[in-house]
């Protein structure tokens, strides 16, 4: 068992009262991220310490992977305006406009025209940039996100007026706030626990993003291959299953006392074999 | 895909009188599905508990340069002494995807048929079935596609679902499985409408594979 392993409680309190993420591998060598929502169960071995729907967990887990983020719809028609998703697990992108209103903006997502904003020299910044950039909080920074021909940059949070001044400046082609690193677009296959499951019993998990290019996990970062690899599911395709009951691949445990399997039948969580 | 109760099912006299079944014609690739002679047998006679047919199987798959298929560890070897069992593989692993997932209709079909839902809502048992249909009617969808029907479709099965092991229920997990591109599990959650389903699904299954044994 590796050291992060040894620090992984066998009970997962975060799966009593929030959502978790977690992380198999399936047969064919893909890579997945489950969420538990309020009810599904998750292997007691799961790697529940990254959650990548988090830009800044994205910026540093694409700075180590051999895996180019999969932006390429969002890289067209460069016109300078703000957009937020429509809903969080479609790629459907309205304009957005930036108001004082709001105090700050969350999740931002820059397509810089430059790589000014990554310069760790600030006295090698543009005047106007170097404003800005002074403008924003201490612990707030733009987040290079590796990319072969786009310069990205994610920014946590920034003042609403910083935004609007961007924009004003011309600074990016585009810009995303709210965004959603949603599981695909660093290679993950995503698993949602079933809705009509959810606040009564362990069921299966649904398939609700699959990558084009599916990330392996030889492609992760080392510190994440053994840790996202403790969990395989041998007997499973992501690119086919559309359901997955982690009952069924290995132990596993949450909040629920009942779970429904992949047959359709309901069994007690305490009285369930080990799966193999 | 298999228009099953033309051929090999009676109409079943409990079911309700405004309860019209809509077979849809089959998909356009299912016509391709074709098999050699000798797979056919073989997998028959694996069905069948043959000792020693999952060896030959995998003979057969290795000698086209497939994968060995059927598992054969010790605790493989006795899962499937059960029936069901190597039916679940037949149906997950062992036939293409696409049949598989065109009998695993049929199967769910049937069990909606014999459960007691028809005779409780017929409309409810059409519009199941129908969604059943719809969803399999789908030819290379994008993932993006079949998810916005996979969706909707799941939401419907699932809400006309409940926990409490009946016949019906069991009908409806089946289409749900589905719909979730699951045969073996379909075909499974199907056999408890009926202590005799389980031997209607294989000799179905045989009888669709031989009709489509490749002329040699």
């Amino acid at each position: 068992m590796t050291e992060e392993q040894n620090q992984i409680p066998s009970d997962f309190p975060a799966a009593h009262s929030m959502d978790s993420t977690w992380f198999a591998v399936d047969a064919e060598g893909n890579v997945a991220s489950f969420q538990t929502g309020e009810a599904g169960a998750m292997p007691d071995q799961a790697y529940i310490e990254a959650d990548f729907s988090e830009g800044e967990e994205v910026a540093s887990f694409l700075a180590e992977a051999d895996y180019v983020v999969n932006v390429e719809d969002l890289l067209v028609q460069p016109d300078g305006n703000v957009y937020v998703q429509q809903h969080w697990n479609t790629r459907e992108y309205v304009e957005y406009t930036v108001t004082e209103s709001r105090e700050n903006e969350y999740g931002c997502l820059f397509w810089f025209k430059d790589d000014s904003f990554f310069e760790a020299e600030l006295e090698k910044l543009q005047p106007k940039w170097l404003a800005i950039f002074q403008r924003l909080p201490e612990r707030l920074q733009f987040l290079r996100i590796p990319h072969p021909e786009a310069i990205l940059g994610f920014i946590e949070s920034i003042p609403s007026t910083v935004l609007m001044e961007l924009q004003r400046e011309g600074a990016f082609h585009k810009c995303w706030v709210h965004f959603n690193f949603d599981p695909t677009r660093i290679g993950l296959f995503g698993y949602s626990h079933g809705d009509m499951f959810e606040n009564w019993i362990a069921g299966p998990y649904i398939k609700e993003f699959q990558p084009k290019i599916p990330i392996k996990l030889e492609q992760l970062p080392e510190s994440l291959q053994k840790t996202i690899g403790a969990i395989q599911m041998k007997n499973v395709k992501f690119k086919t299953d559309r359901s997955i009951q982690p009952f069924e691949h290995a132990p596993s445990g949450g909040w629920q006392s009942q779970c429904i399997d992949s047959n359709g039948v309901t069994h007690e969580v305490e009285n369930l074999p080990d799966a193999n | 895909m298999f228009n099953f109760f033309k051929k090999n099912l009676k109409p079943n006299s409990k079911q309700g009188s405004d309860f019209a079944w809509q077979m849809k014609p089959e998909r356009g690739s299912m016509a391709d599905v074709a098999f050699e002679k000798d797979f056919a047998l073989l997998l028959i006679s694996f069905l069948d508990g043959a000792k020693g047919a999952g060896e030959v199987l995998n003979d057969f798959f290795e000698e086209r340069g497939q994968p060995r298929a059927v598992p054969v560890d010790s605790e493989s070897i006795m899962k499937q002494t059960k029936l069901g069992n190597r039916m679940s593989l037949v149906l997950d692993v062992l036939l293409p995807a696409k049949f598989a997932s065109a009998l695993a209709v049929d199967f769910s079909s049937h069990a909606i048929q014999l459960s007691s839902l028809p005779r409780k809502d017929s409309k409810k048992a059409s519009k199941v079935h129908e969604a059943l249909l719809k969803f399999n009617q789908q030819e290379n969808a994008s993932f993006e596609d079949e998810k916005v029907l996979m969706e909707s479709t799941n939401k419907f099965l699932l809400e006309n679902w409940k926990s409490d092991g009946s016949a019906e229920a069991s009908a409806v997990w089946s289409a749900w499985a589905t719909v979730m591109a699951k045969p073996g599990n379909a075909a499974t959650a199907a056999q408890a409408v009926s202590k005799d389903e389980l031997g209607w699904q294989v000799e179905y299954l045989k009888n669709e594979v031989l009709q489509r044994v490749k002329d040699e």
